[in-house]
């Protein structure tokens, strides 16, 4: 007897548990009522993602995509999460491809699935984001130039860091980067970041961490407590979730941190200067509205990058106080012309 | 280079990193010692952060964050007390459906309460404040090491002396200790073992939710899904390496947080961020093998001496 009731136990357990983990973002189907442009009605997009929504940056970023992309072309769409649970990979790209016959793939993790499963379904069109992959028709791969907008963050963290008229800056040239992991994208952030810093005024010094971690901000706040220990003015975090770490470092210890991925100021405006952008909720809306409107090029790497407005700095709401001055910003858009035209070459990492 | 490595912060960043480990292993011990493997600890260390944001959002005051999370502690330590101990039910698997259970839930209420996902923080979530002994603001050792934290890091040290006092000195720790090692015996003196079975759990799940407050509201001021990030693991990883002993384990966490903060240090003057991950657990390998030889070493001297006296 005992023994059933504890089986029924862990069991009423594990399913509550499933039943929570299943909680979808957005089961409700699309409403196609407020759109001209009908031209992706009734169409599903099945969106999925490595780790979860509520990063405030990557993830949340290809979500406002498919967002918008239902109240402009009244796609329906569901969100699929994986919450960094590699096991999950496959069946979730599985699901989405049962459901949609568009599928966003977010996630470097993806790289094997995603040709694995794209085979199986030769008439879902995939949509496969942070990567590149050429040759499968029924495949296109969105790659971002993570380093051209690090370029900006960093010539703008090298123009700050001397700026002693902003209280908890001196004249210090050292500036820090904590990144997630290791990996080639995170790399490239942190090569932009340093070019950039150095286009500026080549002595500048730029530490780099990176805390091995996308999801804990109590190591986050470790690494940047040890950067700005060092006197490090201003960190760039490219390290998600534990990012948010740095934040609160940035704030007890009265220096300043600059976001990553979404516009990040709002969680924090007066320690938090800018964010580096990466727009891969425009990305995944705009191909979104190219395969329906057949002008995709089937089986291409589709790259974003300055040029593109892909990717590029955002600096909060008005109301915020400004510590990017309007010369600093014009100077970034200089950079970003130069970049543009091809006068500045920025290293890459990928 | 090497004064870049070694400092004062090094030991301040040591301090930090472990006092979640601490309380946390603190409890794993309790139940170690009752003969209870506790895996469990993740869990309830991720729910003790939630729930201590949500008292500290809703009454406006930290130590109401701290109270919720200790009562939540205690449901859940009563929770798997229930289950391990009167159900017989597999105490592994109990942990890790606990360990799931409250990563489901914190995602689940951090959005139906919060509405948000992934990440809640907030100027109305009221941090612990930090205790600042002006005697010691002049002394740059003591300032640096000692003074300027919350309140947990200060309780986390009293409760090692404390836990050690009792297991070893009181009556009600050998019986403890006796529910873990030889219940039989127990039974006959005329105390029940499942009574301090139960103790040691919700104490466990008490002291699991404290390094969950700590973690949320004393040292960071957020709560982010998964936050304890394995952090129970490693308490427990501390408790067998301490052999549940109070001391050890609190030597072993200080080690795990020492070799944790020299990492970070090792990066920012030039050491891949892949081997600096290593050292964590290259130092526990050498630790535990150095330990072991002396248990061995131990073993074989006693058992000469045994021979010994048979002569």
């Amino acid at each position: 007897m005992k023994k059933k009731l504890t089986i029924f136990l862990v069991l009423m357990l594990t399913v509550s548990l499933a039943l929570s983990g299943c909680k979808k973002a957005n089961d409700v189907p699309g409403a196609s009522n407020n759109s001209g442009d009908t031209a992706g009605e009734g169409v599903k997009v099945g969106l999925v993602l490595a780790g979860g929504l509520g990063d405030r940056s990557f993830y949340d970023s290809s979500h406002e995509g498919v967002e918008k992309a239902k109240k402009d072309f009244g796609i329906e769409y569901k969100v699929y999460e994986c919450r960094n649970d590699s096991s999950l990979l496959n069946d979730q790209v599985v699901q989405a491809s049962q459901y949609g016959s568009i599928v966003a793939v977010v996630g470097f993790e993806f790289f094997d699935v995603v040709q694995d499963v794209a085979k199986e379904f030769p008439d879902v069109n995939y949509i496969y984001v942070d990567n590149e992959i050429e040759g499968m028709d029924n495949l296109i791969t969105v790659s971002y130039a993570e380093n051209e907008g690090a370029f900006l963050a960093g010539a703008l963290a090298a123009m700050l860091t001397t700026e002693t008229s902003i209280e908890g800056i001196d004249d210090s040239k050292l500036i820090g980067m904590v990144g997630g992991m290791d990996i080639p994208v995170i790399r490239n952030y942190q090569i932009g970041f340093e070019a950039g810093a150095k286009y500026i005024d080549s002595e500048i010094e730029i530490q780099t961490t990176f805390a091995e971690d996308f999801e804990d901000p109590a190591k986050g706040k470790e690494h940047a407590t040890v950067l700005y220990g060092r006197g490090a003015d201003i960190i760039f975090q490219a390290a998600g979730k534990t990012g948010e770490g740095v934040f609160e470092a940035a704030a007890e210890h009265g220096k300043y941190a600059i976001g990553v991925d979404s516009d990040q100021r709002y969680i924090n405006p007066n320690n938090i200067v800018a964010s580096m952008i990466k727009e891969v909720g425009k990305s995944i809306y705009e191909t979104i509205e190219k395969i329906q409107k057949d002008e995709v090029e089937k089986g291409k790497v589709v790259y974003y990058g300055l040029a593109q407005d892909g990717v590029g700095m955002a600096y909060g709401t008005d109301d915020m106080m400004q510590f990017a001055t309007e010369d600093m910003k014009n100077t970034l858009e200089d950079i970003k012309a130069k970049i543009i035209s091809g006068e500045i070459t920025v290293p890459t990492g990928k | 280079m090497f004064k870049e490595l070694f400092n004062l912060t090094l030991l301040q960043h040591t301090i930090r990193t472990a006092t979640p480990l601490i309380l946390a292993a603190l409890g794993g011990l309790l139940t170690q010692q009752a003969g209870i493997l506790n895996i469990g600890m993740e869990g309830m260390i991720l729910l003790g952060a939630f729930f201590a944001v949500v008292g500290s959002y809703f009454f406006g005051s930290s130590l109401a964050g701290v109270a919720l999370a200790a009562i939540i502690g205690m449901v859940i330590g009563l929770i798997f007390a229930l289950f391990v101990i009167d159900l017989k039910s597999d105490e592994f698997v109990i942990g890790i459906a606990i360990n799931m259970f409250a990563g489901g839930l914190t995602v689940f209420l951090l959005r139906s309460i919060f509405g948000v996902k992934g990440a809640f923080s907030s100027p109305d979530i009221v941090p612990l404040p930090k205790l600042n002994f002006p005697f010691m603001d002049n002394i740059e050792f003591l300032n640096i090491i000692f003074n300027n934290h919350t309140i947990f890091i200060y309780i986390s040290w009293i409760l090692v002396i404390f836990i050690y006092m009792y297991l070893y000195k009181t009556p009600q720790g050998i019986w403890l200790r006796g529910a873990g090692e030889y219940p039989d015996a127990l039974e006959t003196a005329g105390i029940s073992p499942r009574k301090m079975k139960y103790t040691s759990s919700i104490a466990c799940g008490v002291l699991c939710g404290l390094a969950g407050a700590h973690l949320s509201l004393g040292y960071l001021t957020l709560f982010t899904e998964n936050m304890s990030a394995n952090r129970g693991f490693i308490a427990l990883a501390a408790i067998i390496f301490g052999k549940a002993n109070p001391i050890g384990t609190f030597l072993a966490t200080l080690l795990f947080g020492f070799f944790d903060a020299l990492g970070v240090r090792l990066q920012v003057v030039g050491v891949p961020a892949q081997f600096t991950q290593m050292v964590p657990y290259l130092a526990t390998i050498f630790a535990l093998v150095i330990v072991t030889k002396r248990q061995m070493n131990k073993g074989k001297k006693n058992k000469e001496e045994a021979i010994n006296l048979g002569e």
